[in-house]
């Protein structure tokens, strides 16, 4: 599996790298306004969503499937070395953001502000369960129907804000209520880890019964 | 030509080796092809429960015209497409139970040759090589240096040739018992195709290794096959080794006059295609005896014929 994190790696290398360090650069810049480390996780998810989308699509571009389909690996490999990398990219992204973090505290950079690395970490969860989807969607269908299959699901968050306030109170009580409790945190985690192992599996499945389509 | 003379010895020797190609023949481990009831739908193309057989040490050409279900017979051997119905075996194993191992001991070059075009051809072998347990690096060296690869270009700077004889290189790099070719030359303009001939009989020498060659161009079959199957609207309408069906079938000349016109009534039966100017007939014939007992007194012209031909002739009627 390693070799495909691997080629996976190097083929989007030059993508990931200069979106992780304009995320940086915004970081310095922004660091007095007391936005910088949280613009810098904003720009790490869209490394993530540009690292993904990357993956699937180097494949559908190069019909690279036809080759790796040739190889002695099971097809399952090639789903999980996907899924891998994404959750490494995530987790660099994670923990780069903790470093700048770390140095916004030791320079005296708006600490107060800074979003500590726990909450950014809970709140890219969802992030890592849609990047699960999205990777889902290129290997049952195709890139160009997972992204706009992704799209579609990014404007599904924009309902909440057609339903008037008084209707999503309870909702929002309770959200508050368990974000309060102490198992939380570990259940939250592991409610994401488990959505992110399923859609891996659905997409081993459906990769297993894809094929090359040409008639001849 | 010294192939052909070596392998009839071999089949002369081996005797049992005798009409395996096609729908009969030896059973288990001395296959390395062997496919029975082979199906697949695609819309309206269907392949029918295709029966394929190569002993192991030979070469076969499965020769049809474009869109008759070579490739999708090929993806099918290589586990790329999905078959409804019939068994694979290469090699002696079942493909659904041991298709890893398989495709160690398979070299495959298709049609396309989908390889990362941002890569370097030295990155791109050792990707490759990563995965085969039997990765031979000299014979991949070996294989780089006499196709003339630069291994420092990046995939998406070779030609379309030098991309087949970089795929070739990678099939062999591991030393495949077979090696299953899917039109390689297709695409190629006529000098490199010979060249790419001249290349893939040098390296397919080895008797061990059994071939599978898909191509519907019969000169590049005609040259190195020891066995042929023709696949015509997803059915193998002929197959069998490729001497006896040159000697089987035969290009025929008759007059009209004389007798001939008597004959001419019996064509469709007797011909698999045939052209008349007025005068004469000519035409493709599975059984020059037959033609001549039913008009003895004709004098029928009778030549050699190739696979190209037999393919017009199976296809289109045509002579």
């Amino acid at each position: 599996m390693l070799p495909l994190m691997y080629k996976d790696f190097y083929l989007t290398r030059k993508h990931l790298l200069s979106l992780t360090l304009l995320g940086l650069a915004v970081a310095a810049l922004l660091g007095r306004t007391g936005a910088g480390t949280t613009v810098f996780l904003a720009v790490a998810w869209v490394a993530l969503w540009n690292f993904t989308a990357r993956v699937g699509y180097v494949e559908e571009r190069n019909r690279t499937y036809g080759l790796l389909w040739t190889l002695p690996l099971p097809r399952r490999v090639i789903v999980r070395s996907k899924f891998a990398s994404v959750v490494v990219v995530w987790a660099g992204q994670l923990c780069l953001y903790a470093l700048a973090a770390k140095v916004y505290e030791l320079v005296g950079l708006t600490q107060f502000d800074t979003l500590p690395p726990a909450t950014a970490f809970f709140g890219s969860l969802p992030m890592l369960v849609l990047m699960g989807l999205y990777l889902y969607l290129i290997l049952r269908f195709d890139y160009l129907r997972a992204t706009n299959g992704l799209r579609f699901v990014f404007l599904l968050f924009l309902v909440p804000l057609a339903i008037p306030a008084g209707y999503l109170e309870p909702a929002a009580r309770w959200l508050e209520a368990a974000a309060a409790h102490p198992s939380a945190p570990a259940a939250g985690s592991a409610l994401a880890a488990a959505v992110y192992l399923g859609f891996m599996r659905v997409a081993e499945q459906s990769f297993e019964r894809k094929e090359l389509r040409d008639v001849g | 030509m010294d192939r052909i003379r070596e392998t009839t010895a071999k089949r002369a020797a081996a005797g049992s080796a005798e009409g395996a190609a096609g729908t009969t023949g030896a059973g288990g481990d001395d296959l390395a092809v062997e496919v029975r009831g082979l199906t697949k739908r695609y819309g309206r193309f269907t392949l029918d429960r295709v029966d394929l057989t190569l002993p192991r040490g030979y070469i076969m050409g499965f020769i049809g015209p474009n869109g008759a279900g070579k490739s999708t017979t090929i993806r099918l051997l290589m586990g790329l497409a999905r078959r409804d119905a019939g068994t694979v075996r290469l090699l002696g194993l079942d493909l659904d139970d041991h298709e890893r191992e398989i495709k160690n001991r398979v070299g495959y070059v298709g049609e396309d040759q989908p390889f990362y075009e941002d890569l370097t051809v030295a990155w791109t072998a050792r990707f490759v090589s990563r995965y085969y347990r039997d990765w031979d690096a000299g014979t991949y060296t070996h294989c780089l240096d006499a196709f003339g690869i630069d291994p420092g270009k990046k995939i998406k700077e070779l030609s379309r040739g030098t991309r087949v004889k970089f795929a070739l290189t990678l099939a062999l790099a591991h030393r495949p018992e077979l090696l299953i070719l899917d039109e390689p030359a297709s695409g190629l303009d006529p000098i490199v195709r010979r060249e790419l001939n001249r290349r893939l009989l040098s390296v397919i020498q080895d008797e061990r290794r059994s071939v599978l060659l898909s191509s519907h161009i019969t000169e590049d079959i005609e040259q190195i096959a020891d066995f042929v199957a023709f696949i015509v609207d997803g059915r193998i309408v002929l197959a069998g080794q490729k001497e006896d069906i040159l000697s089987r079938f035969r290009r025929v000349r008759f007059p009209l006059r004389a007798g001939g016109e008597g004959l001419a009534r019996l064509l469709p039966r007797l011909l698999l295609a045939h052209r008349s100017d007025g005068s004469s007939v000519v035409g493709i014939t599975e059984d020059p005896a037959a033609l001549r007992s039913a008009a003895p007194s004709v004098p029928i012209e009778e030549q050699p014929t190739s696979l190209d031909d037999i393919l017009l002739a199976l296809v289109k009627g045509e002579c």
